[in-house]
């Protein structure tokens, strides 16, 4: 491998944004036929240095070179041009398109007249998608995917303009296990195939499963780049926090009391899920598990009244329940923390301060007034707690880094309180180190009596730290298990009930 | 490992500041830097310019879209659209308009007002309620005003001089100013309270930013937008009677196109029509911006069609660079 030269290469890379330094002096390279991994803490400039490689955004300084060359990379296009392709953290897909349109944006096939030609467009994202092994229609639209499908859309998007290097930002944060497995199988073939590879991620098992090399960065800086047969976890993380790392087990401080705080009955919505039920202990963490497409979502937006419910009964602390929308949901407890922290978390050109105080307006009222010293106080002591990152509390949102967004997104809610929490993946993006303060921080809701509903991408997070998790399959409840009797295969087969 | 301690600096250091975003604050200085530097050539060029009698003249012709573009801010940064503003003028101040036989300014100024307050609140349930876009539903408005005013005046202007309160609001001084002018300062202020003083202005700027988010930490999204529709609708009728009040005429085909001005300004102003940005100052000094501009072109006795492309180039050129900088920046 060695004796390549590098296929990218970038040297002494600076870039700065008002009020942070984002990358200072970073040197990084990759070879044909190599996954390089980037991992770092939330924050430490990994996607501003993959947005400078695929030209999304300039170096102050620096420079970078492809095949030896020096070249500028001014627009994505540009980087395009020297295949080099980017798979997005965040999904940035057109909701409104099929899902084949989204796969060639910009890059349709072309009939006669220059009209597009849709045929030839349904055969090529249908190779692309059979390439990585999925089964979505191209013809779907891609409003109607889940979070999961849109992001291998994405990934597709990617492999279109069949690119010599190829950069996944985070590619697996949304994904189930098992598709996991499929993804880095279709990484492996690409690599095998001379791609040159680099992989974002802070799942470091997947790191390790994947990468031939790994860079750390830490707050700007390249702080070691090792190969990953010769280094291990424990050194990684080190280097990446620059520490010793915190203990990554949280002791659950409590698994409920006796009485309930939601009881759902007999609970459906269309076609969506039937006859689902379940309930929930103060004090306890139940899990959802199922695999894509068994609507734990959907039960969780039809507590929250962000769905229409048609049949069954919902009890908040023995009282019927049956919000119709959001804010009558939160008027009777319940709080929603949604995986999709862009879309549905966040007002991304909004403050830090203001996104966290939205959830609880009225606190901060004084005869209508907004109480600024108050509200401010109050966010800056969630953003301590949680130890998020931030320029100054004015900072947009849109300007943090993607887990320090969903930091943000959990400091809101544990902000406004509540009796029951409807959380959905409430580690996505986050890193080695800040995962146990979001579960510490989880864990001391329900020491405060709080119930918890919880659905991961990870069952292994979820088997972590639930208390009881029940298994859904298209629809329906397939499973219950108590907290001894969890094991991976018997979860797994009752997801494919 | 002191490097790691660094950086907490910032988390840790609880330095309470104004939830302004940077670049907002350079945007809005750089529109008073080119008003400024307006202001400056005007005076090079027509050493009256900076004159009392012609400020005032500025500000008056300023006065009623200002007034409007305010109402207009406020809908903008909430993501929708009045394109009405004309007709609910038109009618409220018809409506007011055809109860001067009864002699009585608080009826006349009322109904007015009333009526622009109704006519919004239509707006805000068409949009908010029926989901009907706001283009679609202000256009459907600003067509229906338009008609009945003309139905309900005969087509015929209609004379307010004998309600003496009335004409004050156009023609009237106070403290040696304007009233037109202290009631668009009045406005702004109350604005600029609403938007940024307010827990209102938070459930504005979130509805606006990103309504699915605003919706699911329980903002009532369609009470915010059915109140900037009502404020809209409102601004609107008072400006329509500013401008009568000053002309002592109500003309039921009156105020043309002027919902396209109103969103220039608007936009000019820094806000966008894609929601969840704008502020009342950056609207405010748009409107001054084209005032200067106008009244400078006029004191040079340009043809009004120049003036309109004078206008559009003012505007390309403070909208422009935004526009370019949010390009590369994304
Ligand atoms: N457009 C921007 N304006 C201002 N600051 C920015 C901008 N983009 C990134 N930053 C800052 O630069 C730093 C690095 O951000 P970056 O997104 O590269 O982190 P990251 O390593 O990808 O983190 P994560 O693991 O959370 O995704 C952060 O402090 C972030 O707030
Ligand atoms: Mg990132």
């Amino acid at each position: 491998m060695s004796e390549h030269a590098p296929l990218l290469e970038v040297r002494a890379i600076r870039k700065a944004f008002p009020g942070v330094v984002a990358l200072t002096d970073v040197s990084f390279d990759i070879l044909p036929g190599e996954v390089h991994a980037l991992v770092g803490e939330n924050g430490a400039g990994k996607s501003t240095l993959l947005s400078i490689m695929n030209g999304l955004q300039l170096p102050d300084s620096g420079e970078i070179r492809r095949d030896g060359q020096a070249v500028t990379l001014r627009n994505p296009s540009v980087a395009r041009a020297h295949r080099i392709a980017l798979v997005h953290q965040e999904l940035v897909l057109c909701p409104n398109l099929t899902v084949a349109e989204n796969i060639l944006l910009g890059q349709e096939p072309k009939g006669r007249f220059g009209r597009t030609d849709r045929k030839a467009m349904h055969r090529e994202a249908r190779r692309i998608l059979d390439a990585i092994h999925v089964d979505i229609d191209p013809a779907r639209s891609t409003g109607e995917l889940s979070l999961n499908e849109q992001q291998i859309v994405e990934i597709c998007r990617a492999l279109v303009s069949d690119p010599r290097v190829l950069i996944f930002d985070e590619p697996t944060a949304s994904l189930n296990d098992d598709q996991v497995q499929h993804l880095l199988n279709v990484i492996r073939k690409l690599k095998a195939k001379g791609l040159g590879i680099v992989y974002v991620s802070h799942r470091l098992a997947e790191v390790f499963a994947l990468a031939d090399r790994i860079t750390v960065l830490r707050d700007g800086r390249a702080v070691a780049t090792l190969p990953a047969v010769e280094t291990s976890e424990a050194v990684v993380i080190r280097h990446m926090v620059g520490r010793d790392p915190a203990p990554n087990r949280v002791e659950r401080g409590t698994s409920g009391t006796a009485e309930v705080a939601l009881a759902v009955r007999s609970l459906g919505a269309g076609k969506l899920f039937d006859d689902v039920s379940f309930e929930i202990r103060k004090g306890e963490i139940l899990g959802i598990a199922g695999l894509l497409g068994c609507q734990r979502e959907a039960v969780m937006r039809a507590l929250f009244g962000a769905l229409p419910v048609d049949r069954g009964e919902v009890l908040v602390g023995g009282k019927p329940c049956q919000p119709r929308s959001p804010r009558q949901a939160i008027a009777r407890g319940f709080g929603f923390l949604p995986a999709d922290r862009k879309g549905e978390g966040l007002v991304l050109p909004m403050s830090v301060g203001d996104n966290i105080a939205l959830t609880m307006l009225w606190r901060f009222s004084a005869l209508g007034f907004l109480r600024r010293r108050k509200k401010d106080g109050l966010a800056w002591e969630m953003i301590r707690t949680l130890s998020t990152k931030v320029a100054s509390l004015s900072q947009a949102a849109r300007e943090l880094s993607g887990g320090n967004q969903q930091k943000l997104v959990i400091a809101k809610w544990i902000a406004r309180g509540g009796e029951v929490f409807l959380i959905e993946d409430p580690t996505r993006g986050v890193d080695v180190g800040a995962k146990p303060q979001i579960w510490r921080a989880i864990d001391e809701l329900t020491r405060q009596g709080k119930a918890v509903l919880l659905i991961t991408s990870e069952l292994q997070e979820l088997m972590d730290i639930s208390d009881r998790i029940i298994v859904m399959s298209r629809g329906r409840v397939t499973g219950h298990f108590e907290r001894p009797e969890f094991s991976v295969e018997g979860i797994a087969r009752c997801a494919v009930m | 490992m002191s490097a790691v301690g660094d950086t907490n600096a910032a988390r840790s250091a609880p330095a309470i500041r104004r939830p302004v975003p940077f670049r907002a604050q350079i945007g809005g200085l750089s529109r008073i830097a080119i008003l400024l530097l307006l202001v400056l050539t005007a005076q090079l060029v027509t050493p009256s310019f900076l004159a009392p009698a012609n400020l005032q003249v500025i500000l008056m012709a300023v006065a009623a879209i200002g007034v409007m573009a305010i109402g207009m801010t406020l809908v903008v940064i909430a993501g929708e659209i009045d394109l009405s503003i004309a007709g609910v003028a038109i009618l409220a101040c018809v409506l007011g308009g055809i109860l001067i036989p009864t002699g009585s300014p608080v009826l006349v100024i009322g109904v007015t007002l009333l009526t622009g307050l109704v006519l919004g609140l239509i707006n805000g349930i068409l949009v908010a309620g029926l989901r009907i876009p706001s283009l679609i539903a202000t256009l459907g408005m600003l067509g229906i005003a338009r008609a009945l005013a003309n139905i309900a005046s005969g087509g015929q202007a209609l004379y307010p001089e004998s309600i003496g309160p009335y004409v004050w609001l156009g023609r009237g001084t106070l403290l040696g100013l304007p009233v037109p002018v202290l009631i668009l300062l009045a406005l702004t202020i109350l604005a600029i309270a609403l938007t940024r003083f307010s827990i209102f202005g938070q459930a504005l700027y979130a509805t606006g930013g990103n309504v699915k988010a605003a919706r699911l930490s329980g903002i009532n999204v369609a009470a915010v937008r059915i109140a900037v529709f009502m404020l809209c609708g409102f601004c609107a009728a008072l400006a329509g009677m500013l401008d009568s009040a000053r002309l002592s005429y109500i003309n039921p085909s009156g105020f043309e196109g002027i919902e396209l001005s109103v969103l220039a300004v608007t936009v000019l102003g820094g806000a966008a029509l894609s929601g969840g940005k704008g502020t009342i100052i950056g609207t405010l000094v748009a409107a001054l911006i084209i005032g200067v501009v106008n009244n400078l072109l006029n004191q040079l006795g340009v043809s009004i069609y120049l003036q309109q492309v004078a206008i559009a180039a003012v505007i390309l050129a403070v909208v422009l660079p935004d526009a370019l900088k949010r390009e590369s920046g994304k």
